[in-house]
């Protein structure tokens, strides 16, 4: 029989050894690390909402995860949440998609500052980035901008800080100021803000545009941190609504195949870039959708204990249970919220939209 | 202001609440106080460490008190556990922010209205969040006294001192006042809103930034350590007169 590159191969090659024959719960080398993380590797995190359990997984397993705004500590656990804090490494909210990250950092350098500030609700203010990080508002204007100045000196120092950023992209579909192209993370209209159709244009980012603005990210943030490597994922959950105009099915299955493109081609660009498939060990078939919640939408709790198990068992080599946190050199605080606390900002959608 | 219902002429004055209530103890009683109040019943019912979590709950025809410390120095001082309804309940808790404000929170974070360089800010949102959370306990008393036909009054605690260990230990004097400037207009909000009558601090009682006046501080603690936390019987005294006047409508005493 004639030699070929299939002969060879290892079990995890091949779908009947690797899928078929095996328990999905049991699937094997699905995520071999392409560099270590250590409990000394400062790490941040930032993304869609699923990269909360991410984040929450990193504290309390004790790894050195940044939280360049900690929560009050007299703020209690349950409460985090509501105001942000405690949810990524700043308090900037879900960033669903690189644009939105990308913006981000060129607020927090200073190159880039939109034009919609601000948004006055019966005499309280909301920021238009992160509109539900004061449930009620804030105060003023002036307390509002004094609150981002400091949000967005926190993001500068999580740049120069981080060994590695862990990134989940979440979506393709944004609403943009059509004046200077400022991504807003929620349409105006559903939790805060006014829907002005002069100013607010719905915008499905291209795989081109998803990627350009991930390697700009990541040339901004090496600008500062030369040596800083990136994780990226996808997150499982699929579009709560989709202003498309296709079905919501076809919308997500389009949206995620976007963003794992991307995440394929920046691995395969990018020394410094890997890749973990959470996307894959919640959604693909062999899964049998056992992780999602009834809804088929949110992960549920077995499903996020599975993705991480998967995680941290190729990092540290065994799977574990969540250890005694380590004290880190700007401990993060570790909260004890409910699966039910993971705030997604997405989810207003369900309410007030479609 | 809401107002004081009259009560029978045998309802005694019960004044109770944290060791705030050792300065209305040792104060004097002038006769013309005693005329207007009446009989008049004050003792500490314990430790304000547990006053942030929810303390009381309605049991027959008064309120229970579930702080096993606090239940005991209420029977042990009027005779039964509860707050019944054959006395005239004054209940001190608007003001004592010293929960809130002793936290080593405030080394690291601060008022966003006050600009403190070097430090996060909170909104005010979040400050009144926190705040709330803290009140949490005493509201549920006030509630539940009404609820349970109790007339009940809110004592206000006297002003935080300048010289108190959370300033000494780091935080800002200016953060101290500004909690307690914000924990008290929340009180006389909620109050207002609730029905319930409040007895202010005594005018003349705090300097220009809200701190009290040292002659109204007391020294030590009945066991004869540096107290950098209370008022004294002087200010005890016109807190007792401020009781007066909200109570009933009397002229200033003492």
């Amino acid at each position: 029989m004639a030699d070929h590159p299939y002969r060879d191969l290892p079990p995890e090659a091949l779908w009947r050894r690797a899928v078929a024959e095996r328990s999905p719960l049991h699937l094997e080398h699905l995520y071999r690390p392409r560099f270590p993380l250590g409990r000394e590797t400062r790490i941040a995190a930032a993304g869609s909402c699923f990269a909360q359990h991410i984040g929450r997984q990193f504290k309390e397993r004790g790894y050195a995860f940044l939280d360049a705004e900690p929560a009050p500590p007299l703020l209690e656990a349950g409460e985090r949440g509501r105001f942000g804090y405690d949810m990524y490494s700043a308090r900037y909210g879900n960033l669903y998609s690189a644009r939105q990250l990308l913006q981000l950092v060129q607020r927090a350098q200073g190159t880039f500052t939109p034009l919609d500030e601000a948004w006055e609700e019966g005499g309280r203010w909301f920021d238009p980035f992160r509109p539900t990080i004061e449930p009620d508002g804030f105060a003023s204007l002036e307390e509002l901008r004094a609150v981002r100045e400091h949000h967005l000196g926190a993001v500068r120092s999580l740049l120069e800080q981080a060994d590695v950023f862990v990134f989940t992209f979440g979506l393709t579909e944004a609403w943009i100021d059509t004046r200077d192209g400022a991504v807003l993370p929620l349409c105006p209209g559903t939790a805060h803000g006014t829907f002005d159709p002069e100013q607010h244009a719905f915008h499905n980012f291209s795989w081109p545009e998803v990627m350009g603005d991930f390697e700009e990210f990541m040339r901004l943030a090496r600008e500062v941190n030369p040596t800083m490597r990136f994780l990226v994922t996808v997150s499982p959950v699929p579009l709560t609504a989709t202003a498309s105009g296709q079905h919501v099915l076809t919308a997500s299955v389009a949206s995620k195949s976007i963003l794992r493109a991307v995440c394929a081609e920046l691995v395969a660009r990018h020394e410094h870039v890997d890749y973990f498939p959470s996307y894959e060990l919640v959604t693909s078939h062999p899964m049998r959708a056992m992780f999602f919640d009834p809804n088929l939408r949110t992960v549920a709790p077995r499903g996020v204990a599975h993705v991480m198990s998967t995680f941290f068992e190729a990092h540290e080599g065994t799977a574990t249970a969540a250890p005694t946190p380590a004290s880190t050199g700007r401990p993060a605080q570790v909260p004890v919220p409910h699966e039910d606390d993971v705030v997604c900002d997405e989810a207003i959608l369900d309410t007030f939209g479609a | 202001m809401p107002e004081v219902a009259d009560l029978p002429d045998h309802a005694p004055v019960t004044i109770t609440g944290n060791s705030h209530v050792i300065a209305l103890a040792r104060a004097e009683r002038p006769a013309a106080l005693t005329q207007a109040l009446g009989e008049v019943l004050v003792y500490p019912w314990g430790n304000g460490r547990h006053e942030s979590e929810v303390f009381t709950r309605r049991e027959g025809d008064g309120v229970a008190l579930t702080v096993p410390q606090y239940a005991t120095a209420t029977e042990r001082h009027t005779g039964h556990p509860h707050l019944r309804p054959d006395r005239h309940w004054v209940v001190l808790g608007p003001g004592h922010a010293a929960r809130t404000f002793r936290d080593p929170t405030w080394r690291t974070h601060a008022p966003a209205a006050l600009r403190l360089p070097g430090v996060e800010p909170v909104s005010d949102g979040l400050l009144t969040a926190l705040l709330e959370r803290d009140q949490r306990g005493l509201r549920a008393l006030y509630r539940d006294a009404l609820a349970a036909g109790l007339q009940v009054v809110a004592l206000s605690a006297p002003p935080p001192r300048r010289d108190h260990r959370a300033i000494t230990d780091g935080t800002p004097a200016a953060v101290v006042a500004h909690l307690d400037t914000t924990a008290y207009r929340l009180w006389e909000r909620w109050l207002a809103a609730e029905g319930v009558p409040l007895v202010p601090r005594p005018a003349g009682t705090a300097d220009d930034e809200g701190f009290l006046l040292p002659e109204l501080a007391a020294r030590t603690t009945p066991r004869g350590t540096p107290d950098h936390h209370h008022a004294n019987e002087a200010y005890g005294a016109l807190a007792l007169a401020e009781l007066a006047r909200t109570i009933g409508g009397a002229a200033p005493l003492g």
